[in-house]
């Protein structure tokens, strides 16, 4: 006769050490394995579609550092695009190249976070602490720079609001000398480690045709084996004139669309957003950084949605003019949004342990899937 | 031979978790005691100059410079990051009174409303005079658009970062004093009364004419 | 212990007043007392010096704020843990919750009543050393599942129950690597054990057959994890339980749990220098004659004029410490800074505590002239009781810090691979061993 065993419904809280933010999962489990996982968003709303509305749109500038705070500067860029598209605002190419760089800067840093905090979850503090590290180096160069660390409000419309200090080219490249066998050895501590490779392969595995019904976006939706990178093939700033590669997941890294290569997709993305900053750097243009008007910014009457390629995916902004200094209606789509969609049908059959695995490895971020 | 693939597997498994693990272990060990530690020890460290602060603790000495070279939290900073806060670090907003006009447009520009500014015209400037400079650090989030648009540089960012109160009303600061205020109050009044009379005796001239 | 009663009781009028019983007592509160001292000592001093591993191997400093180096840190984190309010979750079960974490001390505490810290100094060599070992370590089990039930929390229930799993499989290869020590020593008693591995470094169970030598790593595998640490922390997996069954529990009863870790880190290093790295036994000394031999010479050579140079070689650095410390009092003089904390006094404390370790350094050094025709059998002494302590102690530290640093390098394994690693990896390769080492102990003697 099978033993008769009860449910529980576990809360894993929005406060807790391992969800990426101020998230809330109700689970049904037996335990261990869990029935059914309900993802609860919300807890982070802020009404920043709202406030859109509200302020005129270099005011509204500010608050999109706060989507993505790791990753803020892809997100100011998303939104100066569709403002200067929207409004035929011209950008000098000196403008357009320090964008790059400090958008792909970025998202090497926001990929360390992300692999980082991957790597906590799992167990290993170490990696995390040495991404930390190494993310400081980046911090110290964006102070010096617009002088934030964390919510940048570098971009303006028209360009970048600060010119390069002296010798920054420099010290960016002694990052990246630094930096590159500082991923190597990080690869070497963590990423080819045999408990994580247990712990990841074939865990949470998301099949091409999941992911693009579930919207999936960025590297998550690489990692399924689609190749789709949005600076590549609708490629917006000066990412036309670049070369980089964009990786897919592969079987070399476990099962295509497993949690292992979503972790392996942003640590290669990080070496080729090295190498993009390296030929920013070569080829930085003079000239002035922003083609600042003395008018106040009115847009004319239309529609505009442009789409970036942040480091959580793909960043929409949809923008309503009605003809006056402020949107009429702002909407702003992000790839942790969609990620948040797929958890549940996930989540069932797999243990808590795993669970905790696959949030790490869609790289969600409160702020960005409740704005 | 041929060996099964289970077995096979399971020593390789074997292997490689040794494998990893030797190799994770000897990076964690170089990191321990072969490389410099990147802790910038503030508040013994004092980040606005980037070198050693004059005894901020009671136990470390002051810059003494027979126990300078010696051990201790007093040492300067040798790691690879910036001890020191950039020039263009935006730290807690600052006013520079005597070259402010009292355009406003720093009030317009911030998204949130964190200052309040009223002006008043007074004899001998062409620009306004303010009579009340209010920033509110609460909600400030240093974004920096007031300081862009200022035509003075009288809004400016400083590289203060260090601004936490024990009262939230601690962080609502007035910049023009009370004295400056009422002087000021008496000049708009001295102003407007003349402002009258000369308008009075120019609608009498043009009367009379 | 009993044989440090009889001798009481034989040389001593003052105990056979007592009575034999009446020493016993005595001698064994004064053993719990210098044990349970030892064990939150050496407790307190592994958290601290977790902390600064965790620093160190995170590229950052330890705490180098309460202390000279921070050394005072621990005992200010005790000091914090007494002081914190205890808060008992209003549905819990109450006696359990408040009986558990005395549960999980008593495991880690009995079992320093065998652990061999010297050729005598062991509180009682039980015939059945290690297998009252592995008994005592049973304790925690319950203690942790009673924690996890009484707690009232879905979570430390997991934590618990997982625990529980985990201990309780983990005990099997335990043993088996513990039973090939006890076949190759053909004793079960500590210090029989440990004087099985006499002669010298190479007679060291983890150096004698290859089978020993995987013996011992599946030892140290299943000893990680009978103590909850990485790669086998799932009972109190920082970041999918916030502390597992430690959950609901704030202060002294926090604090109970949290030394009872540590101190489990060091007993079971220091079951493993005893069962695989010769105990107290010093690489090339055997025991007492061998000891007592160099120690003599030791110091007949300290008797001469060498010990004359030895004390200045001591003190040198305290004097110029002492004359740097001059000419910072007349700096600080002329420069008037305030009187309190003293102008002297007012050092850097890692220099205050340099100093102080030279000048106590240099005193001992001194304290060798007077005593010049007593040296010899002073060092026999030292050599044939501390020396020994001393190598232990050693060689447990060195264990626990490969142990802490697995914390600072492993990523944790999930629930259902560390029971396949206990039952499909250690458990064949652990009975493998145990025959194999028989074969090498038929062919090789």
């Amino acid at each position: 006769m099978p033993l008769a065993t009860e449910e529980m419904i576990l809360n894993m809280g929005p406060h807790h050490p391992s969800t990426h933010g101020v998230l809330r999962f109700i689970l049904r489990t037996d335990g261990e394995v869990i029935y059914r996982c309900r993802p609860d968003v919300g807890f982070l709303h802020r009404g920043l579609e709202k406030i859109a509305e509200m302020v005129t749109y270099p005011q509204f500038m500010p608050y999109t550092d706060r989507i993505d705070y790791l990753a803020a500067m892809n997100c100011n860029l998303g939104y100066a695009i569709t403002v200067e598209r929207l409004g035929g605002i011209e950008v000098p190419p000196r403008a357009e190249y320090v964008r790059v760089m400090v958008a792909e800067l970025n998202r090497i840093i926001s990929h360390l976070i992300s692999v980082g905090t991957f790597a906590l979850d799992i167990g290993a503090v170490t990696p995390f602490t040495h991404a930390l590290r190494e993310r400081e180096w980046v911090n110290d160069l964006f102070e010096e720079l617009c002088g934030a660390r964390l919510t940048y409000h570098y971009f303006r419309f028209g360009g970048v609001a600060f010119d390069l200090p002296d010798g920054f080219l420099d010290r960016v490249t002694r990052f990246l000398d630094y930096f590159e066998p500082r991923l190597a050895q990080f690869n070497r501590l963590i990423s080819t480690n045999k408990i994580f490779k247990e712990r990841l392969v074939g865990v949470g595995v998301i099949s091409a045709e999941e992911a693009l019904g579930y919207a999936l976006v960025g590297p998550n939706l690489r990692a399924s084996g689609i190749d789709w990178d949005l600076r590549r093939d609708e490629p917006y700033a000066v990412y036309a004139d670049l070369e980089f590669e964009v990786p897919v997941g592969s079987p070399e890294f476990g099962e295509v669309g497993d949690c292992y290569n979503r972790f392996w997709v942003r640590i290669r993305e990080m070496e080729q957003s090295a190498r993009i900053v390296r030929q920013c750097i070569a080829r930085m243009p003079e000239g002035s950084h922003w083609n600042r008007s003395k008018k106040k910014l009115k847009l004319p009457p239309g529609e505009m949605y442009v789409r970036t390629e942040a480091p959580r995916g793909e960043l929409g902004y949809y923008l309503i003019s009605r003809g006056e200094d402020r949107p009429y209606r702002l909407k702003i789509r992000t790839g942790s949004f969609s990620a948040m969609s797929i958890v549940e049908k996930l989540a069932s059959g797999i243990m808590v342990a795993d669970l905790v695995a696959l949030i790490a490895s869609l790289d969600v971020i409160a702020p960005e899937i409740d704005r | 031979m041929k060996v099964p693939e289970g077995i096979r597997k399971y020593f390789q498994n074997i292997y490689e978790s040794v494998t990893t693990i030797a190799v994770g272990m000897w990076i964690t060990f170089k990191t321990a005691f072969f490389e410099r530690k990147v802790t910038i020890q503030y508040p013994s460290h004092d980040v606005m100059e980037g070198r050693p602060k004059e005894a901020a603790l009671p136990s470390h000495t002051s810059l003494n410079p027979t126990f300078e070279p010696l051990l201790g939290a007093s040492q300067k900073y040798r790691g690879p990051l910036n001890p020191r806060v950039a020039d263009r670090y935006r730290g807690l907003l600052g006013y520079d009174e005597p070259k402010c006009i009292s355009c406003l447009l720093c009030e317009q520009a911030c998204p949130i409303g964190v200052i309040t500014v009223k002006g008043v015209k007074i004899e001998g400037r062409k620009t306004k005079a303010p009579v009340t400079f209010i920033i509110d650090y609460a909600k400030c989030m240093f974004c920096g658009l007031c300081v862009e648009v200022c035509p003075t540089d009288a809004i400016f960012f400083t590289r203060q970062f260090e601004g936490a109160t024990y009262d939230c009303r601690n962080l609502i600061r007035e910049f023009i004093g009370g004295e400056l205020r009422r002087e000021r109050l008496k000049l708009a009044e001295e102003a407007r009364k003349k402002a009258a009379e000369d308008r009075k005796e120019k609608e009498d001239e043009g009367r009379s004419l | 212990m009993e044989n440090l009663v009889d001798e009481l009781l034989r040389e001593f009028w003052l105990f056979q007043r007592i009575g034999s019983i009446g020493t016993a007592a005595l001698v064994m509160l004064v053993c719990g007392v210098a044990v349970l001292n030892f064990f939150g000592l050496i407790g307190g001093l592994l958290t601290f010096f977790e902390r600064k591993l965790a620093g160190w191997t995170n590229s950052r400093r330890g705490p180098n704020r309460v202390g000279p180096y921070g050394l005072v840190q621990f005992v200010a984190d005790g000091l914090k843990l007494v002081l914190k309010e205890d808060i008992i979750p209003a549905a819990a079960d109450r006696s359990y919750f408040k009986f558990a974490p005395y549960l999980v001390l008593l495991g880690t505490t009995l079992s320093f009543v065998v652990i061999p810290f010297g050729p005598t100094l062991i509180i009682s060599d039980l015939n059945v050393g290690v297998f009252y070992l592995l008994a005592t370590g049973s304790f925690t089990v319950v203690g942790l599942i009673m924690a996890g039930w009484a707690s009232n929390n879905k979570w430390s229930l997991l934590g618990g129950m997982r625990s529980a799993a985990q201990i309780i499989s983990y005990e099997i290869p335990n043993a088996l690597a513990i039973l090939l020590v006890v076949l190759m020593s053909g004793t079960m008693s500590m210090q029989g054990i440990i004087r099985a591995q006499a002669g010298g470094m190479h007679h060291w169970f983890l150096f004698s057959s290859p089978f020993s030598f995987l013996a011992f790593c599946i030892y140290f595998i299943s000893a990680v994890a009978e103590i909850n640490r990485i790669p086998f922390d799932i009972p109190e997996a920082e970041s999918e339980l916030v502390a597992g069954y430690n959950i609901e529990y704030s202060g002294m009863r926090f604090g109970a749990f949290f030394a009872a870790e540590f101190g489990n880190i060091y007993v079971v290093s220091a079951v493993a220098v005893t069962c695989f790295f010769g105990g107290w036994q010093l690489p090339m000394l055997g025991e007492t004659e061998d000891l007592g031999r160099v120690g003599a010479a030791v110091g007949r050579f300290l008797a001469g004029p060498a010990v004359l140079m030895l004390v200045m070689i001591a003190a040198a650095p305290c004097a110029f410490l002492a004359w740097k410390a001059s000419r910072a009092f007349i700096w600080d003089m002329r420069r008037k800074r305030p009187l309190f904390p003293s102008r002297f006094v007012r050092l850097n404390s890692e220099l205050l505590f340099l100093a102080f370790v030279f000048a106590s350094m240099a005193l001992f050094l001194a304290l060798h002239l007077p005593l010049r025709s007593r040296l010899p059998v002073i060092y026999t002494l030292i050599f044939v009781y501390l020396l020994p302590f001393l190598a232990f102690f050693a060689k447990a530290m060195l264990i626990s810090f490969v142990i802490l640093w697995w914390r600072w390098t492993l990523p944790r394994l999930r629930v259902d691979q560390l029971m396949g690693v206990c039952w499909r990896y250690l458990i064949p390769i652990g009975f493998v061993c145990l025959v194999g080492q028989g074969v090498w102990l038929c062919l090789f003697g």
